[in-house]
């Protein structure tokens, strides 16, 4: 990876000085490679939808003024981030220019260039049961219908097919890179790095929680997603997590050198891969080549951790506008959220950077197979930082809040008297958190639960409900909210 | 069992064994390419599917796989089209620890004839093209020369062009192509070599709901409850023998960008258990699981229904509710509006002494009563949530036809910008030959406070009082009241 940065960096300034060879006048030989000739792929894939691919080929290309055209790169190729160079000998290899051509040829071209020149008609006799064929001149083709000149008369919309004596230069069947260079050594090996879209990658985890909903296991994967249209045969692959700002135009790498080879303690070694601290991100690479063909999902394992404590949280949310109105009920049956809180702490035996992805919870039912439990998305959460899990909302659990009393003082401000009810219909005692968000200035006058200030807005009520018991928790607020 | 044992020895380079075996090999020199192995459906010895209610569903199976030893990269077949890659996991049940995971792929470069031409650019096919006269095929060498656009053009004898009549044949199908999307796993396997492999994945396609039939008594106080479950399956997948379960209840499942768009609105529902019955209720996590206790198939577009309960004589309140508006209180109206619809609703007790008291998975819940003939009548429907024990079900049955009543405001009288006090008759006229009490349900903002009434009333909360006037049959009740209101 560090031998072709400073690559990168030389697209962003331009060309590579170019070396004193002779005999580079003169009309160039055109050569072509194909993947044929490839003989290591290093692909790395980011979070963004992009991938970095660097490839070396041993090409054949002769020496002299050269125009190489480099077949198999990916359908997605951001031209302007290609660089070419020999690994051999970097004198042996000018490059005078590089040109992305996707000048392509279709039936609408062909006709285009052969406005003004001889075509031939072809008309299917059935009678001799022969084509015949007509010679015809291309007058136009505005409008996509072309309009022939055949036997001296002008005329379109002619019955048959249309046949061209050669393909006109510079059209080409796939968009092609091409290169006008100086070789001086006939045999070479050239590395070219390209940076392509279609291309990404997220973990998706798996976290099997045990009947007591209190430890968990959980298994990482990586999960990447080629859509760049070409195969990758026995690639090397590596995956950098983070968010890697990525403009329209990607020219200065200059970060990426910054290379802090320092090593995270990670419990568990990946199996597969292995993770390092790269600049401010991870780079996470594969320990064996393998192989990412296009419009393939590959999924490798990326960590693995047993035992790790989960919090099972419930919690009632309300809405800061609440406060600001009259209300009855404000929503009747209001679901009772189901959370799992996760901490990525060594001594939770997890403590390793966790890419962002998404994490799915199974819990065994009492047959012992595994069920699934609820999904949710996470960010990319480095260590000792918490996770919190949104499994979904409580069937059994339900809670109602009422407005009891509103009084406004002046345009806002008021006082009002609340009434939250919090029914558990499970035969196990559960335990919820009221979180109360609330703009302005408030103050709780009185509550029958003491409350909790969590923040300038937001306060909380804990409540253990019994089981098969329903709980009143009532209190008054004061607020001020302009 | 069919497995495709193929040596790898007769392609020259690994690659090519994955292109036609879609298999992800090792590189030559690390380690031998993997022996191909297939799975069809054939090898599944037993499945099970636990269906959501948010469109999705969990499929569990178990095969009996002839794996060999070392490496190999094992083709699933027959899995769910609408599969979710990124879900599926393999594990060997004979033995824990004998299969390695080293890749999970999921291949859908397809087969098609765009992709099939695409992949032919400049590469030779044949041309053939019918020959009325002849009755036979002309055979035409051509060359693909590019296929942007999707009209390939091509050099056939010399010559440019497109647009040839015929068809293309091709020598082979290239690399890489596949007939349909498909699970390749790459595993290092040293167990013996027949194993029991569990796969599970989660796959979209799979729905089911709840649909009750409530049918009521003569006198509106009882009713019998049967909870029907009706699963469909879309998944492009049929199991066979499947046991069956679904779980109840709001799981959170992020959106998927990949696919996206067959998000069902929530009306799906399961059910809950009796003794006896097809689905055994259990607990799972906060939501609830039914087990069907026997091996049922589940068929690729197919709907199915099973009974989820039964409760007979459940005590039924019928409440006829003539609603109010808090606006009418800050403005001058005359008759509110003439001959509003009062509405009528059944309220039931979810409550083991009401002969329930068990989770109802949400759905639509269809009452029907029996005519003088002694035929059912459909008589209204509504949707109700997940609704756990001792909750209360309200559903809105429709309007009452013979029960009618109106709302006239007789003063209004403004105290500055946002306080008023207003006075109001409200009259209820029964039609029916039975009497019948009317809930008179009056939302209203703010503070306020009810300066006289001709009924008592009952101050439900903050901004809600209700009157509940008998009203005798064929007969009419006057309620009349004063109220004063500041909304700001």
């Amino acid at each position: 990876m560090q031998r072709f940065l400073p690559l990168l960096l030389l697209i962003g300034c331009g060309t590579k000085p170019p070396a004193t060879t002779p005999s580079f006048t003169g009309p160039a030989t055109v050569k072509s490679s194909t993947n044929a000739q490839r003989e290591k792929v290093a692909i790395t894939v980011y979070n963004q939808g992009f991938g970095l691919v660097r490839e070396i080929r041993n090409v054949d290309i002769g020496t002299g003024k050269i125009e190489l055209e480099y077949r198999d790169v990916a359908a997605h190729v951001q031209p302007e981030t290609v660089s070419l160079k020999s690994l051999d000998d970097a004198s042996a290899l000018t490059i005078f220019e590089q040109n992305y051509r996707y000048d392509l040829l279709t039936p609408a071209k062909l006709l285009e260039k052969y406005v003004g020149k001889k075509v031939k008609l072809y008309r299917w006799n059935e009678e001799k049961n022969v084509e015949d064929a007509f010679e015809a001149e291309v007058l136009s083709v505005e409008g996509g219908t072309p309009i022939y000149k055949i036997n001296g008369e002008v005329t379109y919309g002619f019955p048959g097919r249309v046949a061209f004596p050669e393909v006109p230069a510079n059209l080409i069947a796939k968009p092609s890179l091409v290169w006008l260079l100086g070789s001086s050594r006939p045999k070479q090996k050239v590395e070219l790095t390209y940076l392509t879209s279609n291309m990404t990658w997220k973990s998706d985890y798996v976290l099997l929680i045990d009947d007591k909903d209190a430890s968990a296991d959980l298994t990482g994967w990586v999960t990447l997603d080629n859509r760049s249209g070409t195969s990758f045969e026995n690639a090397q692959l590596k995956l950098v997590a983070g968010d890697v700002n990525k403009v329209a135009n990607a020219e200065s790498y200059d970060g990426f050198e910054d290379e802090d080879d320092k090593k995270y303690a990670a419990k568990e070694e990946a199996p597969g891969f292995k993770e390092e601290g790269f600049f401010e991100y991870h780079l996470y690479t594969l320990g064996r080549p393998t192989s990412v063909l296009n419009n393939e999902k590959k999924q490798a394992t990326l960590l693995e951790a047993r035992g790790i404590g989960v919090n099972k949280k419930m919690i009632f949310f309300g809405a800061a506008h609440y406060y600001r109105g009259k209300y009855g009920q404000v929503v009747s049956n209001q679901k009772i959220g189901v959370f799992l809180d996760i901490e990525n702490r060594e001594k939770n035996k997890l403590g390793v950077p966790l890419p962002k992805g998404v994490i799915r919870v199974y819990k065994a039912d009492k047959s012992g197979a595994n069920q699934f439990i609820g999904e949710d998305h996470i960010d990319h959460t480095p260590r000792d930082e918490k996770i919190r899990v949104k499994m979904g909302d409580a069937f059994d659990v339900v809670g109602d809040r009422k407005q009891m009393s509103w009084t406004p003082f002046g345009t806002c401000m008021s006082e009002s008297d609340w009434e939250v009810e919090l029914r558990n219909h499970k035969d196990t005692p559960v335990q919820i958190e009221v979180v109360e968000p609330i703009g302005g200035d408030w103050e709780v006058l009185k509550s029958s639960l003491p409350h909790k200030k969590e923040d300038a807005h937001t306060f909380t009520f804990d409540a253990k409900v019994p089981a098969r018991t329903n709980l009143k928790i009532t209190y008054r607020v004061r607020v001020k909210w302009c | 069992m069919v497995l495709n044992r193929r040596p790898s020895t007769v392609y020259r380079l690994p690659f090519v064994a994955v292109a036609i075996f879609a298999v992800a090999p090792a590189v030559a020199q690390q380690a031998p390419a993997p022996t191909a192995k297939v799975s069809p459906s054939k090898d599944r010895t037993d499945v099970s599917i636990t269906v959501y209610n948010q469109n999705f569903g969990l499929v569990r199976e178990v095969r009996d796989i002839d794996l060999g030893k070392g490496r190999v990269a094992l083709e699933f077949r027959d899995v769910a089209a609408q599969i979710q890659p990124e879900t599926v996991s393999i594990k060997s049940l004979t033995a824990q620890n004998g299969i390695n995971v080293l890749e999970q792929n999921y291949r859908y470069d397809l087969l098609s004839p765009a992709t099939l031409l695409e992949k032919y650019v400049g590469k030779k096919v044949k041309v053939y093209r019918w020959n009325e006269k002849l009755g036979k095929e002309d055979g035409f060498d051509a060359e693909v020369l590019a296929v942007n656009g999707g009209q390939p053009v091509m050099k056939i004898n010399g010559e440019i062009t497109y647009g040839f009549p015929g068809r293309l044949a091709f020598p082979e199908v290239p690399a890489n192509l596949i007939a349909k999307p498909t699970l390749v796993w790459l595993l290092d396997t040293n167990a013996g070599p027949k194993q029991k492999l569990e796969v599970t994945y989660l796959t979209r396609g799979f729905t089911w709901k709840a649909d009750y039939v409530l049918t009521i008594d003569e006198k509106d106080t009882k009713g019998d409850l049967t909870g029907w479950v009706t699963l469909s399956n879309g998944t492009g997948a049929s199991y066979e023998n499947a046991k069956l379960k679904l779980v109840a209840g709001d799981v959170n499942k992020v959106p998927d960008y990949s696919y996206g768009g067959d998000y069902a609105p929530a009306s799906k529902a399961g059910g809950a258990g009796y003794g006896g019955k097809p689905f055994k209720e259990e607990g799972l996590f906060e939501y609830h699981l039914y087990t069907l206790q026997k091996p049922t198939n589940v068929l690729q577009n197919e709907q199915k229904q099973i009974t989820l309960l039964e409760a007979e004589g459940i005590a039924l309140n019928k409440k006829l509710i003539f609603y109010g508006n808090s606006y009418y209180y800050r403005g001058s109206y005359g008759q509110v509006m003439s001959n509003q619809k009062v509405g009528v609703y059944l309220d039931i007790e979810n409550k083991e002494g009401n002969k329930l008291g068990i989770p109802l998975p949400k759905g639509v819940v269809r009452v029907y009563k029996a005519d003088k003939s002694g035929a059912k009548q459909f008589i209204g429907e509504d949707r109700i949530d997940h609704t756990p024990r001792d909750e209360k079900i309200r559903v809105k049955m429709g309007e009452a036809f013979d029960i009618v009543a109106d709302r006239k405001q007789m003063s209004w009288k403004p105290l500055g910008t946002c306080n008023s006090e207003s006075e109001w008759h409200i009259s209820v006229r029964n039609h029916k030959d039975t009497d019948e009490t009317v809930e008179i349900f009056e939302p209203i903002g703010g503070d306020w406070e009810i300066v006289q009434s001709s009924h008592p009333h009952t101050k439900k909360d903050a901004h809600t009082f209700t009157f509940n006037p008998k009203v005798p049959k064929k007969g009419e009740v006057k309620v009349t009241y004063r109220v004063r209101v500041r909304w700001c």
